[in-house]
């Protein structure tokens, strides 16, 4: 068969598979804000920045314990209704190399991150074929599995279906910029960091009383 | 047989490549779009739910949306929608500021949600916020952006106030400058509802 014929017919494939993907059937797509952290503040304030490897991006989830999505309407006496719906979240596990900074003394060899918002495709693709959910870049992390990072965290909580606040390590900011990769960084990505060696450096600078309590 | 099959994956892979582009970026813009659209210029929101001082932030979100020349693309307020407009726990202080969630199928809209985090430190004033409060008229405006199907801004234009993008990916506290839309944020609508 001619070759180029074949080339034409994977290219409209694969144009078709990913279109499918980002605009067919049942799939919905959470879209999070978050407060612009510089960098220099992450450096100086962040409870927890460690060096460590990404273990795993876990598929997103929806915010109760069965992970699919949820929606509370309550109508009081007056008639008047309050809705209140999931929110979906995913958790980035690290394996730490190093505590850069360790404020509160929550540091373990082994960090979950939690995040909220839909993380990245690649996490994802069991979720969509599922009819599940797909992501934009606001809640995806600068790093895949496998990649050595550097993270700034802190504890924080996410809000569960039944009303309580589940304690867990938040990203100091946008992930895209709070749990970044050696690449990352090295890229240029990080306008205030010339390379993750010279990042590793500035936080021993700014942060060696922190390190020095553990 | 094996060149064949090479050459096929090979198309594929680019295929797939064109189209991830193609469906999450314009690149000559800032603006990106997420995909999907609704399938009308009117577009109802339900924000009764909220305090009056929160309905008229989410009242002035979507305003934003609502005059720009030449789409015709209009939010509308509605008690009966089903496009809520909330404000609720999302993660506690510091961190979420909003999530937008947005339905769709068949590259259409049918449900959009926003969801304000009720543990930040909002300011809900229309004046200037303090240096650590968010200002809650800049993240509705932004919100409402996600609710019509506009995804975040490529980092060109988010570099500082006070001609910040409104779809930026994030919001610098203290700041009022993603209140008002920019020519970008403009072009967006208009790419997608002409």
């Amino acid at each position: 068969m001619n070759s180029k014929i074949l080339f034409g017919a994977g290219l409209v494939f694969g144009i078709a598979a990913v279109a499918a993907v980002r605009l067919g059937g049942g799939s919905t797509v959470a879209d999070v804000s978050y407060s612009d952290v510089p960098l220099a503040a992450k450096i100086a304030s962040a409870p927890l920045i460690v060096t460590g490897t990404v273990l795993e991006v876990t598929p997103a989830r929806w915010n109760q314990d069965d992970g699919t999505f949820w929606e509370k309407v309550e109508t009081d006496a007056f008639g008047q209704q309050t809705v209140d719906t999931a929110v979906p979240y995913h958790t980035v596990v690290l394996r730490v190399d190093r505590a850069l900074a360790n404020r509160d003394g929550v540091m373990t060899d082994k960090l979950a991150v939690t995040i909220v918002g839909m993380g990245s495709d690649a996490a994802l693709a069991a979720n969509v074929d599922a009819g599940g959910v797909t992501s934009l870049a606001s809640d995806t992390l600068s790093a895949a599995e496998g990649e050595r990072v550097i993270a700034f965290v802190r504890p924080g909580q996410l809000a569960w279906r039944d009303g309580t606040m589940r304690p867990v390590l938040v990203p100091m900011g946008a992930p895209g910029s709070t749990v970044v990769s050696e690449a990352f960084v090295n890229s240029g990505a990080l306008s205030d960091a010339a390379s993750f060696d010279a990042l590793v450096a500035q936080v021993e600078d700014a942060r060696a009383e922190d390190t020095a309590t553990e | 047989m094996k060149r064949a099959l090479i050459r096929f994956a090979l198309g594929t892979v680019l295929g797939a490549v064109i189209a991830g582009v193609g469906f999450r970026a314009a690149p000559a813009f800032g603006y990106n779009l997420m995909g999907p659209k609704w399938n009308t210029n009117t577009v109802q929101y339900d924000k009764h739910t909220l305090s009056s001082s929160w309905q008229t932030v989410a009242t002035f979100g979507a305003s934003q949306w609502t005059n720009v020349s030449p789409s015709p693309f209009t939010w509308v307020s509605n008690n009966n929608s089903n496009n809520d407009i909330t404000r609720a726990a999302i993660d506690g202080g510091g961190g979420t500021l909003a999530v937008t969630t947005v339905w769709y199928s068949g590259g259409i809209i049918s449900r959009a949600n926003i969801k304000f985090d009720s543990a930040e430190n909002w300011y809900v004033g229309s004046s200037t916020p303090g240096s650590n409060q968010i200002d809650a008229r800049a993240v509705s405006a932004h919100e409402f952006g996600h609710g019509a199907g506009i995804g975040h801004s490529s980092s060109g234009g988010c570099s500082s106030c006070p001609n910040r993008y409104t779809m930026c990916a994030s919001y610098v506290v203290g700041s009022t400058c993603q209140r008002s839309l920019e020519a970008d944020d403009r072009n967006a609508l208009n790419a997608l509802y002409p």
